[in-house]
């Protein structure tokens, strides 16, 4: 067996299948320098991930078509549920919740005002001021 | 001139004793046939504190225009609320009864100038409680100043003009445009014929399930509204009789309570004093708070 430099690779990549890796070990085992390669493969790795991130220059993916990733079936149940007992606590607030009334204090004021000026006593004994906090527009 | 025969067959007809009664009657219509300008100050004494304001007020033929934050014009059973120069709110009943047993003695009145002009002072009392002062003006009857008392003496609410002109005004009120005219009817159901000595005069329903009644005990008087659903008060008060809790809104010269029953909603709009309230709310039906299902039940079926 050559020395397996691309299956080092595809190993600290977790590709490998389990026969693959166990290849791989066995050949590790005899072969000093495959050891001593790895061992840079991953000290190299460990370097890269812990380089800071940058931000693209402006432009530099302006032509770049954005890709759509489908979510996993267990991802997209979660958020179905989620929407589905958002969805149920909107339903049920709404219905006990109060309704809104037909009628306002206007409503009340402009009958009672109506009726109170067919009264023996209308005139400035009777007169009211509503609120106009109650004045709808 | 149906009020003229009716006052008239009431010096007739009633015994000496009870003619006082006929006095207020006589006093009130004078005061409408009153034409004039004039300003008002009111002032009124609540269990939530002072409620006032200062009006002008122009009555003519029966009409009052009375102008201030808000512009109201009523009479002949019309009322509309304006703002801005347009029409906010109105409405409109067919006259209904008018007939009330006195509840008042008018005394025999006093000279008493006001706004240097001649003027008498009138005292009503019911039974031995003085409930309210007129000053009338000896050329116009025009009401210059009304007080009302608690039964405890203590002022309720003070009406006074602070300025007067009998000179008919020349531009009439607006005559009140409403686009349904409510007629009485017979459906009478949660609203009793007697609420203490108030009388229940008429009857009155609309499409939308807005029924009221009117109540008077010959000066003062109230409405008492049923709706399929509690009407909403701005920032209300509470008076709570034994277990019932009432939200109530003052304002100047009224009072509006509103609170839920096992049907729906209930609310009263009057012109009656504080110590008279509970009196009246208790005879009619009680407040209910609904529970979950009912709640439920109720807003999604009505």
């Amino acid at each position: 067996m050559s020395h397996p430099t691309e299956m080092m690779s595809a190993y600290l990549d977790g590709e490998l299948t389990r026969a693959e890796a166990s290849q791989l070990y066995a050949h590790m085992g005899t072969c000093g320098s495959c050891v001593a390669e790895m061992e840079e493969l991953q000290k190299v790795r460990t370097a890269i991930r812990s380089l800071p991130m940058v931000e693209l220059p402006p432009g530099l993916l302006g032509d770049a078509e954005p890709t759509v990733i489908p979510l996993r079936r267990n991802r997209g149940f979660l958020v179905g549920a989620a929407a589905a007992g958002v969805a149920l606590v909107i339903a049920v607030a709404t219905i006990l919740t109060p309704q809104p009334s037909a009628w306002s204090v206007d409503d009340l004021n402009s009958r009672f005002g109506a009726r109170v000026s067919l009264d023996p006593a209308f005139g400035p004994a009777k007169v009211m001021v509503p609120d106009v906090r109650d004045v709808q527009e | 001139m149906r009020r003229v025969v009716a006052v008239a067959a009431l010096f007739t007809l009633l015994p000496v004793g009870t003619a006082a009664a006929a006095d207020l009657d006589e006093l009130l219509d004078r005061s409408q046939e009153a034409s004039y300008s004039a300003e008002q100050v009111i002032t009124c004494s609540t269990p939530e504190g002072v409620r006032d304001a200062v009006v002008s007020l122009e009555q003519v033929g029966g009409e009052l225009q009375v102008s201030g934050e808000v512009e109201v014009s009523s009479g002949s059973g019309g009322w509309a609320l304006v703002r801005e120069g347009s029409v906010v709110d109105s409405a409109s009943v067919e006259a209904g009864s008018s007939d009330t047993d006195p509840a008042y003695r008018v005394d025999d009145g006093s000279a008493h100038p006001f706004l240097n002009r001649k003027a008498g002072l009138y005292r009503l009392y019911a039974g031995d409680v003085l409930r309210g002062e007129l000053i009338v003006d000896g050329a116009t009857g025009a009401l210059l100043s009304v007080i009302t008392y608690n039964g405890d003496g203590d002022v309720y609410c003070e009406r006074r003009f602070i300025e007067f002109d009998p000179t008919p005004p020349e531009v009439s009120p607006a005559t009140v445009i409403a686009s349904e005219t409510l007629e009485p009817t017979e459906d009478t159901a949660a609203l009793p014929e007697s609420l203490g000595a108030f009388q229940r005069l008429d009857v009155y329903s609309d499409d939308e399930g807005l029924t009221f009644a009117y109540y008077s005990d010959g000066f003062f008087s109230f409405a008492v509204f049923r709706t399929p659903t509690v009407v909403e008060l701005t920032d209300p008060g509470a008076l709570t009789i034994g277990q019932a809790v009432y939200a109530r809104s003052f304002a100047p010269g009224q009072v509006t309570y509103s609170w839920e029953t096992r049907h729906g909603g209930m609310a009263l709009v009057g012109d009656l004093p504080p110590d008279m309230h509970t009196a009246v709310l208790e005879r009619l039906a009680k407040p209910f708070a609904p529970g979950i299902l009912q709640r439920v039940w109720r807003n999604l079926f009505g």
